[in-house]
Parts: C-alpha cells; sequence; structure tokens
C-alpha cells in the first residue's frame, strides 16, 4: 500500500478548517470588497451558501468508492485511458495549484515582512518543510495539524480580539447600498477559494477511519472555516473601510499593523503572519502530498515518497513561472482561478456521478 | 553558468538520496518515472537560469477560461 | 556447541583449568565425600563473589561432616545439601555464567551434571538516595547496581503475582543479566512480544550500560528524541508498571529502563504525584513555559532584534540599542559564543570534584558573563537571555529530553538569524513534523496530544487529583483499562446542617 495511515474524524474536520482557511484569510478579503465594496462580507456569507452544496457533492462523489482516492475511482467509472487522463489533469491542477500558493505566499512575506532575504531562499527553506510533511504521510502530517491547531485557534482569537476596539460599524453601512448583483459577482471567488479547492479532500477520504461520519465532519470543518473567514472579512471592513480593503493586496496584514494595547503591544503583525503561515503550510502541503499520492497512483507505482524529493524541485521552478508580478497573478487568479477550481470541484464530480448512474442503469438493464 | 551547476549539482544529490533504495528495491518502473521527472526539472532549471522567456503559465487558465468568465461577469452586471 | 560436562571428575578438572588460566581468584577445592572412600568432588568458585562463610558452613561443611556414612553413590545431591538456590548444569558455557554471576561449582565424579550453587556475596552499594532525581516529597531510595536487589525493591512496591520476571543474558562476552519484568494482564502483550524480540536480537560484545540497551531496542535511531524513559527510582518505574509499560532492568547499573516512552512521560516527575493536584498541576504547566522559553529565548531574541525590531516597545528598543552599541559581533554570534559558554562550564561542572563545582559553575557565569558585558563583548541582555534559558531547561525532570532542547534549540537559533521569525515558525514546524512520525515501540510518540485522547487527558498538561484518575493511558494498556473506582471525597456536613443530631 502506498499510504498506510489513517486519520480520525477529529482530525479531518482541523484540517479542513486550516485548509478552508489556508490562504483566503490573506487574500479573500480584497477580491469581494472590489466588488461590493462595504458588502464583502455577505459576498463571503453567500460563498459559503454556495460553497457547502459543493462540499457536500464532495462527499457524494467520495462515498461511491470508499476505500479509494479519486485518481483511482476515476479509471474505475470512466475506463482506464479516459480516466487516467481525467487523473492526469486533475493532479496538474493539484500541482499547479500548489506551486501558484507557494509563489504567491512566498511573494507576501518577501515584500511584507522580510524584504531583504531573496526570495529563492524564502522558496527553499519554505520548500523543505513541504516536501518533508509530504514524505512523512498524511498521519503525521494531520497530528502535526492536532498540535498546532490551538495555538492557531488561540493566536487568531487574539487577532480578533485586539482588533475589535478599533472597529467602526459605519464602516459597513449602507448595507446592501448597491444592489444584491456586485455581491454576487464577489461571492464567486468567495465560493472557490475556501471551499472548491477543498477538493483535494477526494484524496483523502480513503484514509478516514469512521467512513460513515466523514459528512458530518467534512461539512463541519467547511462551516466553521467559513465563518472564521466571514468574521476575517467583516472585521476588515469594520476597522479598515472598504476603500482600503479593496485597494490592499493582504488587508488582514494590514490590519494587523494597526494592533495597539497599552501602547507597547504594536506592530506585532509579523506573529500574526505566523496564523496564515499555519494555514497557508498545510494547505500546500495537502495538495502537494495528494499530487505525488495520486501520480504514483495514476502510474501504478508502489510507492509515492521517492517522488517528492525531483517533484519538489519542478515544484520551485514552476513557482517561479507562474507569473511574472503579483499585479498580473492578482488579476488572473481574482478573474480566473475561481473557474478552473469549478471545473474539478463541480465538473468533475458530476461528470464521475453522472457516468456512474449510467453505468448501473446499463447494469441493470442487461 | 553557475545557476547551472548548482542545478546539476541538486539533481545529483537527489539521485544520491533516493536512487540505492530504489535500486535495492528492484522498483524499475518508478526508477524510470524519477528520472523522467528529474529530466524535466534539469530541462526547467536550465530554462529558467538562461532567463529563457517562458510564458508564465497563468497564460494557459486565461485562455481556457476568459469566454466563460467573461460570460459570467456579463451575466451578472 | 558448549563443551559437556564429562563423567570423569579430572578431565573436567582440566579443561576448566586451561579456560580460566591461571586466574587465582578462582578456587579449585577438591576433596572426597561420602562414606568409605567415597566419591571424588570438587568445589570450584570465585573469590570475592561468593560468600565464603556460607560455602564453608552448608556446602563443605555438609559434604566433608555430614555425610561421612552415607553412601554418596545412592543418595541425590539435592535432598542433602542445605542451600536454597541449587541448579544443574549441562555444558560449560552455563558453568561459567554462574561461577561469575556469584554461585560456587560442585563437580562429582561420575556425574554427567554439575550442580550450581548460589552463595552470592557480592559488595552491593546498598539502597540509597538518588543523586539525578531528587524530590522533596516521596520515597528517597534508589536502585544500586546489583540486579536482584533492584527486582526486590520493586517486587515490594508491587505485591501481585501478576508482576512478572524474565531474564536473559546479554553481550557475548559481558553475559551481563537483563531482565524485563511487567505486569500480566496490564501490559500490553504485543508490546512485550515486541521488547523481548528486540532484546534476543542483540548481537554485542558487551553490555556495560541501560543505555547500550535503550540504543540497540529503540525505535528511532537518528532521532534527537529519546524514545525510551530510564529512572533511577523504584516509585517512578513502579508507577510506570503499573500504567501498563515495561520496565527493563539491566545488571550493573541503577538506570532502569522504561518503554514504551511518550514525550509526555518525560515531562513528568514523581513528586507530581505525592503533591497536591492543583500545585502539580500549575508546575506541570510551568514546565511546559520551561520547555518554550529554552527552546525558544534565544531565537527569539535573535530573531526580533536582528529582523523585526518594530515589535519591541520603543523604551525597551532604545535601551537595548544603547546596550548592543558598541558591541562589534551580530545578534547570533553574541548568542553562539554565550550559549557555547554554558554549555562548556555546564559540562565541566559534571566532573569538578564537589566541592569546587558549585561556586565555579555559579561564579563562572556571573563572572564571566558580567565581565563579558563589561569589555564589550556580549550585551547584558544577551547574558540575561542565555541564563534564563539555560535554567528553564533544568525544569525538565528528565535527563534525556534536556539534552534533545539543548540541540534542537542551536538549530533554531541558526534559522532564526537568517530567517526571522519565518524561519523559526518553519523550524517549530519542521520539529512538531518530526515529533509527531515518531512511535515507540508501535505508540505514537506524542499522543494523548495527538491523537488526542480525552480520557487520557488527566495526567498530561496538568494532573487531576487521583480520585478521578480512573483509567490507564489507553493506547499503552489495551486491556483492563480501568484503574479504580473512587467517589470523590464528599465533606463532612457542617454543625449547622445536621439537623440537631448528636455528635
Amino acid at each position: 500500500m502506498l499510504e498506510n495511515g489513517k486519520i480520525g474524524v477529529r482530525q479531518l474536520t482541523i484540517l479542513v478548517i486550516l485548509i478552508s482557511i489556508g490562504d483566503a484569510i490573506l487574500v479573500l478579503p480584497s477580491i469581494p470588497a472590489i466588488e461590493a465594496k462595504q458588502d464583502a462580507w455577505i459576498s463571503v456569507v453567500i460563498g459559503l451558501a454556495i460553497g457547502l452544496p459543493i462540499v457536500y457533492l464532495l462527499t457524494i462523489v467520495g462515498k461511491l468508492y470508499p476505500g479509494l482516492t479519486v485518481v483511482e475511482y476515476n479509471e474505475k467509472i470512466l475506463g482506464t485511458w479516459l480516466g487516467k487522463a481525467i487523473s492526469l489533469f486533475f493532479l496538474s491542477y493539484l500541482f499547479f495549484s500548489a506551486a501558484a500558493h507557494l509563489r504567491e505566499s512566498s511573494d507576501f512575506m518577501i515584500t511584507n515582512i522580510m524584504p531583504e532575504t531573496p526570495i529563492m531562499a524564502i522558496n527553499i527553506l519554505f520548500l523543505g518543510i513541504i516536501v518533508m510533511g509530504a514524505r512523512l504521510g498524511l498521519e503525521t502530517l494531520t497530528r502535526t495539524a492536532e498540535i498546532l491547531f490551538p495555538w492557531f485557534i488561540l493566536l487568531l482569537l487574539m487577532f480578533i480580539l485586539f482588533l475589535i476596539p478599533q472597529a467602526d460599524i459605519k464602516n459597513m453601512l449602507p448595507v446592501l447600498g448597491e444592489g444584491i448583483k456586485p455581491v454576487i459577482r464577489g461571492s464567486i471567488a468567495s465560493a472557490a477559494f475556501p471551499f472548491a479547492e477543498l477538493v483535494v479532500f477526494l484524496m483523502v477520504f480513503p484514509y478516514v477511519n469512521q467512513t460513515n461520519r466523514i459528512r458530518r465532519s467534512f461539512l463541519l470543518g467547511a462551516l466553521l472555516g467559513g465563518i472564521v473567514l466571514i468574521a476575517i472579512v467583516a472585521l476588515s471592513i469594520l476597522v479598515l473601510g472598504a476603500d482600503l480593503v479593496a485597494r490592499n493586496i493582504y488587508p488582514s496584514f494590514f490590519m494587523a499593523k494597526k494592533i495597539s494595547i497599552g501602547n507597547f503591544l504594536e506592530r506585532v503583525e509579523a506573529i500574526l503572519a505566523i496564523i496564515w503561515f499555519i494555514s497557508i503550510y498545510f494547505k500546500i502541503t495537502l495538495y502537494y502530498y495528494a499530487f505525488n499520492l495520486g501520480l504514483a497512483q495514476t502510474l501504478k507505482l508502489r510507492e509515492y515518497r521517492f517522488l517528492t524529493l525531483p517533484s519538489g524541485m519542478i515544484l520551485l521552478l514552476l513557482s517561479l513561472m507562474v507569473a511574472p508580478n503579483i499585479t498580473y497573478y492578482n488579476e488572473v487568479i481574482s478573474k480566473y482561478w475561481p473557474n478552473l477550481d469549478f471545473t474539478y470541484s463541480i465538473l468533475l464530480p458530476l461528470l464521475l456521478l453522472g457516468v456512474y448512474a449510467l453505468r448501473k442503469k446499463f447494469k441493470r438493464n442487461m | 553558468m553557475w545557476a547551472i551547476a548548482g542545478i546539476i549539482a541538486v539533481i545529483i544529490a537527489i539521485i544520491m538520496f533516493e536512487a540505492p533504495s530504489l535500486r535495492r528495491k528492484q522498483l524499475r518502473k518508478e526508477l524510470w518515472v524519477f528520472s523522467i521527472l528529474l529530466l524535466i526539472g534539469f530541462g526547467l532549471g536550465v530554462a529558467i537560469s538562461l532567463h529563457m522567456k517562458l510564458p508564465p503559465a497563468l497564460d494557459w487558465i486565461i485562455v481556457i477560461y476568459k469566454p466563460l468568465t467573461d460570460a459570467l461577469i456579463g451575466l451578472l452586471k | 556447541m558448549a563443551q559437556q560436562i564429562g563423567t570423569n571428575l579430572q578431565e573436567n578438572l582440566r579443561s576448566l583449568k586451561e579456560a580460566v588460566g591461571n586466574s587465582n581468584d578462582i578456587i579449585f577445592r577438591e576433596f572426597r565425600t561420602g562414606d568409605g572412600d567415597g566419591i571424588n568432588a570438587a568445589m570450584l568458585y570465585t573469590d570475592g563473589l561468593v560468600d565464603k562463610n556460607s560455602v564453608q558452613d552448608f556446602i563443605m561443611e555438609t559434604l566433608l561432616i555430614d555425610v561421612r556414612n552415607i553412601d554418596m553413590t545412592k543418595k541425590n545431591i539435592a535432598d542433602i545439601l542445605t542451600v536454597g538456590d541449587m541448579q544443574q548444569l549441562k555444558d560449560f558455557d552455563m558453568l561459567f555464567t554462574r561461577l561469575f554471576s556469584g554461585a560456587a561449582i560442585l563437580l562429582l565424579d561420575g556425574y554427567e551434571q554439575g550442580f550450581s550453587i548460589g552463595m552470592s556475596g557480592i559488595k552491593d552499594r546498598g539502597v540509597t538516595e538518588s543523586s539525578g532525581e531528587a524530590v522533596i516529597r516521596g520515597p528517597k531510595e534508589a536502585f544500586s547496581e546489583s540486579i536482584l536487589t533492584n527486582t526486590a525493591l520493586i517486587r515490594r512496591k508491587i505485591k501481585d503475582p501478576n508482576l512478572w520476571l524474565e531474564t536473559r543474558q546479554i553481550g557475548r562476552v559481558t553475559k551481563t543479566d537483563v531482565s524485563i519484568m511487567y505486569i500480566n494482564g496490564i501490559a500490553n502483550d504485543k508490546i512485550v512480544e515486541e521488547v523481548r524480540k528486540r532484546i534476543e536480537r542483540i548481537d554485542i560484545d558487551g553490555i556495560l550500560e541501560s543505555g547500550y540497551i535503550e540504543e540497540l531496542i529503540q525505535d528511532e535511531t537518528y532521532s534527537p528524541f529519546p524514545t525510551v524513559y530510564n529512572s533511577e527510582r523504584p516509585d517512578t518505574i513502579a508507577a510506570e508498571l503499573l500504567e501498563g509499560k515495561i520496565a527493563i532492568i539491566v545488571d550493573g547499573t541503577p538506570h532502569v529502563l522504561i518503554v514504551p516512552a511518550l514525550f509526555i512521560s518525560f515531562m513528568q516527575s514523581p513528586e507530581d504525584y505525592s503533591q497536591r493536584a492543583d500545585i502539580s498541576s500549575l508546575i506541570r504547566i510551568l514546565r511546559f513555559l520551561g520547555i518554550f522559553i529554552a527552546l525558544l529565548g534565544p531565537s527569539l531574541y535573535i530573531a526580533i532584534t536582528t529582523f523585526h525590531q518594530e515589535m519591541i516597545p520603543t523604551q525597551l528598543l532604545i535601551s537595548l540599542a544603547a546596550q548592543r552599541e558598541g558591541i562589534p559581533f551580530p545578534a547570533f554570534i553574541e548568542a553562539l559564543m554565550m550559549e557555547i559558554t554554558f554549555e562548556i562550564l555546564r559540562e565541566a561542572g559534571i566532573r569538578m570534584p564537589r566541592a569546587i563545582g558549585q561556586a565555579i559553575s555559579i561564579v563562572g557565569t556571573l563572572v564571566i558573563g558580567q565581565a563579558a558585558v563589561e569589555a564589550g563583548i556580549v550585551s547584558a541582555s544577551m547574558v540575561i537571555i542565555v541564563s534564563i534559558t539555560a535554567i528553564s531547561s533544568f525544569v525538565i525532570p528528565s535527563m534525556n529530553m534536556t539534552i534533545s532542547f539543548r540541540m534542537v534549540r542551536f538549530l533554531l537559533m541558526g534559522l532564526a538569524a537568517s530567517f526571522g521569525l519565518f524561519g523559526i515558525s518553519v523550524g517549530i514546524v519542521a520539529l512538531v513534523l518530526h515529533l509527531c512520525s515518531l512511535r515507540s515501540f508501535g505508540v505514537p510518540y506524542m499522543s494523548p496530544l495527538s491523537p488526542f485522547i480525552l480520557t487520557d487527558q488527566r495526567d498530561t498538561l496538568f494532573r487531576l487529583p487521583h480520585w478521578a484518575m480512573y483509567s490507564r493511558p489507553r493506547l499503552i494498556s489495551q486491556k483492563n483499562v480501568i484503574r479504580a473506582k473512587n467517589q470523590p471525597p464528599k465533606p463532612k456536613p457542617k454543625n449547622s446542617e445536621r439537623k440537631g443530631k448528636a455528635r
């Protein structure tokens, strides 16, 4: 077996929360704010409303073949060649996603926290623990998440609490001032980044030990992650005002700079950068791990660990190639990436379910 | 020049790290995949270090999804 | 193939004398026993290992005097000798093992076996106070170097017949006695079997300390973190046995191993259980705080002063900047120098004669620190950080773990110096990843923190009162999980509530 580990449902929920928060906690608030302005938080609520059914869809697909990952049952449902082709597309999506996120987070670190450090060094360091996490396997990764999770929540709560004194309800008014359409425009990204990108869990479901409780834990995790994001976006608007949130690439980081407690706890944004570091790390590592595992399963290899080093190298190089600069990156990501997400989180499951249902019908008719 | 040497050094290091255990366990197919991946990595690395003009990878996304996105946004305007 | 003991006494004696060369601490005493001419017999023992008086009283006297009128060829030796521990020997290997364990060997002409008679008079240090693991409240006795004394000390604490003991001789040349002890019914049979297998697999010429065994049976040879716990105290060992763990006792050392060992075990001190629950919980939390300081102290200082100066409150920043004005070295080099100096002092302090030792360590650190500050080599704040770090690391009860943290600390310092807080975060994630990947004899190292087992939380970060701790750690014992059924103590009703009943 390629992966012998087993994880529990509680660990699954923790992973889902971390992954749905992922990088969205950093980059999400500005995207709906551009369209919906002060109603950006409503966009995220709508995003959650759209996202939960998507998540539900994922669990239905997951239950078709409870012991297999998506690349494995792709072949069972669609036939060997078509299945393998679709799997390769899926895997390239995962890989690409990981590379893009890596680039995004290294960019953030460099421009905001350590401007004098060369980006290659940060990338290599980050890549080091990503590869380490992927090699050690799902079980170790989840246990690490379990241990780091309380600290993550603690820092997050502190972050929110310290900013509440600076919140100004006037920033949120008028509610729905421009009508509902801009809000819906903004909700596309809000549904994609936290929730549609949970499609990676189709590679994780077989390794959860209580199959019948997966749906509940998964939905719970997505819901909790969504609530955190709604809170963060709402807080950004309350503290900074819609204009600043729309203009800043990383509004929550900008907010962190404004924290000031008793005149001595100031400019502590670097500590809060650790929060996003944790959630982004798990997202990238899970994607990368899923890619390696999936590749090994599609090519019917007996091990996946040895793939991590060469593909790590490619990941590094690809992350440099992803975009020439951050503006380009943001443009493309905010406009076009959600559709890529939906292709794999809505289209693929529907395709699989459709063909599966058709096949069953044929078998019954025979 | 140095970059290419660096890339080769990294590739050699990776080979030294992983190849012995693969060869010991007689995993032939795996060794093939391993080599192919390394080759891709080498190619990419050389391309980047020579500052060749490569299209940013996100270009593909734009090409494929532009019509859809434009339609969707148009719907919601 | 070990050489068998033949029936001819003279031949046996010749082979034996050849084997031991001319070692003159091995006494050969030939005599005749029985009526008439009697049969030839010989007694062998190692001078210094046997209790000579017992040999003379119980064996020599019986065989020379008491059986003078009995036909020895018809009698069973076992029915004659008034000794307790007697075993039959078939070959020379067994003979030598027993001979050097303090037995007297009896060989008789015409018998195909020899007899080993336990007469051990080995001088033992006796039960003394534990030097490395001191407590304020709790028993002070510690193990000694003799394996029988040690197993006896454990038996005194656990008087249950289910406490089983199995002994092997490990080490081709030293043939050291290594025993495992466990409570049958509480300990997990699979783990016991695994321990047995691993010990029997050991192939080395000598075992001189339990540390050798530790290295040879532990799961992860490359990790700096210990997966085998050790202690000098019988009460600690007994408590671990009650939880379903297995003790490995090695002759010649007071340090007994406990297996499987989890991360949490290294943070627990036996005193936690003797003191009250609330104090123990607070002190445990203090210990975890100590770990954080010990691990992250210098790294955080380096990271913040080098990369993230904006985080320091302005007044402190000014005074720090003033201090670091005249210092020629960057923060990392400063920290490195001080840490290494401290490590040297610490290591040297272990070997200094006790009278001077204390004085020099304290004086050394303070004076050197003070002098270094005044010379402008290091800043005062660095001295403070390094001292607090060093002292915090002693809060951890177990030496093994302290050493691991010392090593990891330097790595984190390096990461902090190059990449600031980002480097520290990377280091911590890597550390947690590594810790979570460890297993001790199949049990995940970081349980019960992860996988999070709610029922085991009663004794990890804090300690609930004894009446509330009613189950054993789930992953280790796996049978017999309920420990006791206690009622929380109910206070006696106050006088005003007694409804007029007379006392």
